[in-house]
């Protein structure tokens, strides 16, 4: 593997980006308009869960932290599938570039964009819409790092079962709203059924939400994120397996143009 | 510099190449002529290790392109037939691109994306777009990327298919200019003139086998012969042309002869009346046309230029 060709594509992937910026829009602007809309309602439901003095901003930023960080999965699938689209797919592959240098250069990028619409989120929160950081901003940033690894991850591995742009649209942006819901990210989890709250460890979006619930509202220690650090990274190294199992550089996959 | 050794591939039962050996030496034109679905692509994209033959072997360079594909492909320059491209980024950020992956430091990139520019006449649409491209931009582009690394081995998969008449008159200019610096081309084509423009070794690659390759010259030499093609429209009527050896494909009567000029008059007065329904009369000569008829039993199909195609 090479780092100068894994980051000659992430740049590359940095200029497509720049010239066609809907991505952006959709990660970095709409979580902004979504928390204020949201922060009335969640204020209600953390005064019920015995937090009289958080703001609404203290659940709905990790929320759309979370439900929007994981719209990560399909816009990485889509590098992919442009490529494919692009029909510039067979050309990368018949370049120097390793199958290892071609997924981390693609990769790379989501990751910082997606540390970059946490930051850009949490600012926002702290500026405008009284988001309080009661616990120490580390553990969340460690947090939000493994999380985005995961989102990433979920991509390359959806990336490499599909076969189609219109299958990774639908799964890719469904999956994420159903998996954010099962998590605790649209609604608090204490106000969802039984059931739910039975099933929501199994989605990532789960972890995170507790993590930073624990951080930012209950204000506990840096040390109550080892856990859900620990397990985010065992569901991103499952979806990276996944990926290295089932990608065939060699299939044909129908991209849009 | 290109050695491929009873090459065999088949897409599930169908088989794509059977047993296809060929060689292509430094400085060398392989012209690989056939029809559509011959399986020159995938033979091209077996020797660009980008799928791995059923059996068989390919040497790029003396490496092995299964056994260690990413030596293969530094020493390789591959441009397939659809034109492939970064649409929303410029012709120069799409060459820099491909320049910085085949390692060119920023200095010998950007004299090597200047140096193609104007061979390939790019010069004024380097901060354009690809998607503000016309076909034939977009084919040059398309094409200069293959060269950005001076290759040892130039894969070009019918790199001219749709390109107009003055696009593929640059290109045939920069693959001779290429084999003359001392690359290894394998173009991969279904236009005849070409092949004989590029004073290229020809082979022919009919249903996944290579049934001929060798030098023009020698091909004509060994199996080109002339004939007069007489085309209906419908079947053709029942004629007796005497000595003359005919035979009837579709709707046109083709009738083998060393000396075509002096068969017209002859064929066309034993036809009488019936010359009324003649679409056309055609005479081949010794040459790649007559080659691939004498080896098949059936003429090659060029594809007409289609300038508006990309």
């Amino acid at each position: 593997m090479s780092a100068r060709r894994s980051l000659a594509i992430a740049r590359n992937e940095l200029r497509v980006l720049r010239r066609d910026p809907m991505p952006l829009v959709v990660l970095l602007v709409m979580p902004l308009v979504m928390a204020p809309l949201f922060g009335a309602t969640f204020r209600a439901a953390l005064v019920l869960s015995g937090h009289p003095h958080a703001s609404g901003a203290d659940f709905a930023i990790p929320a759309q932290m979370v439900e929007f960080g994981f719209f990560l999965a399909p816009f990485t699938g889509f590098l992919f599938f442009r490529d494919h689209g692009w029909k510039t797919w067979s050309r990368l592959r018949a370049s120097p570039a390793t199958s290892a240098d071609i997924i981390v250069g693609k990769a790379l990028p989501m990751v910082a964009l997606g540390m970059l619409q946490i930051a850009i989120l949490f600012a926002f929160g702290a500026m405008t819409l009284h988001l309080h950081l009661h616990g120490e901003a580390l553990p969340v940033v460690a947090v939000s790092f493994v999380y985005v690894c995961c989102a990433v991850a979920v991509g390359v591995a959806l990336t490499a079962m599909l076969r189609t742009t219109q299958q990774l649209n639908a799964l890719g942006f469904l999956g994420a709203t159903l998996l954010g819901a099962i998590g605790g990210a649209l609604v608090p989890l204490s106000t969802l059924p039984g059931w739910t709250r039975r099933i929501a460890p199994a989605a990532p979006q789960y972890w995170a939400m507790r993590a930073t619930r624990d951080v930012i509202l209950d204000s506990k220690p840096a040390s109550s994120v080892v856990v859900p650090i620990i397990v985010l990274a065992v569901f991103t190294a499952v979806f990276v397996l996944i990926a290295l199992r089932r990608m065939r550089f060699d299939e044909p996959k129908v991209g849009w143009a | 510099m290109l050695t491929a050794v009873d090459v065999t591939k088949h897409y599930g039962s169908r088989p794509a190449l059977t047993g296809v050996s060929f060689e292509v030496a430094a400085g060398e034109v392989f012209a690989l002529l056939g029809p559509n679905g011959a399986g020159k692509s995938t033979l091209v994209s077996i020797v660009a290790a980008l799928r791995p033959p059923d059996s068989g072997r390919v040497f790029v360079d003396g490496i092995d392109a299964v056994a260690d594909p990413s030596r293969v492909r530094r020493r390789i320059g591959l441009a397939s037939q659809e034109t492939a491209l970064y649409e929303v980024l410029t012709v120069r950020e799409n060459l820099a691109f491909f320049g910085e992956l085949v390692g060119l430091g920023r200095r010998s990139r950007a004299a090597r994306i200047d140096e193609l520019a104007a061979a390939l006449r790019l010069e004024p649409l380097l901060d354009r777009a690809a998607l503000q491209l016309s076909g034939g931009e977009r084919r040059r582009l398309h094409i200069a990327i293959a060269f950005l690394n001076r290759p040892l081995l130039l894969l070009l998969d019918e790199a001219t298919v749709g390109a107009d008449i003055e696009t593929r008159a640059a290109l045939l200019e920069v693959v001779r200019r290429a084999a003359g610096d001392g690359a290894a081309v394998l173009y991969s084509t279904h236009y005849l003139p070409e092949v004989e423009t590029l004073d290229a070794t020809v082979g022919i690659l009919v249903d996944g086998r290579m049934i001929a390759a060798a030098r023009v010259d020698d091909l004509v030499a060994a199996h080109g012969c002339c004939a007069v093609e007489l085309s209906f429209d419908g079947v053709p009527p029942a004629v007796d042309l005497g000595d003359l050896r005919a035979s009837v494909d579709g709707s046109v009567i083709r009738v083998d002869t060393p000396d075509p000029v002096r068969a017209v008059p002859l064929i066309i007065s034993r036809l009488g009346v019936l010359a009324g329904s003649l679409c056309g009369v055609e005479v081949l000569r010794p040459s790649l046309d007559s080659v691939f008829l004498t080896l098949t039993g059936r003429r090659f199909v060029s594809e007409s230029v289609d300038v508006s195609a990309a």
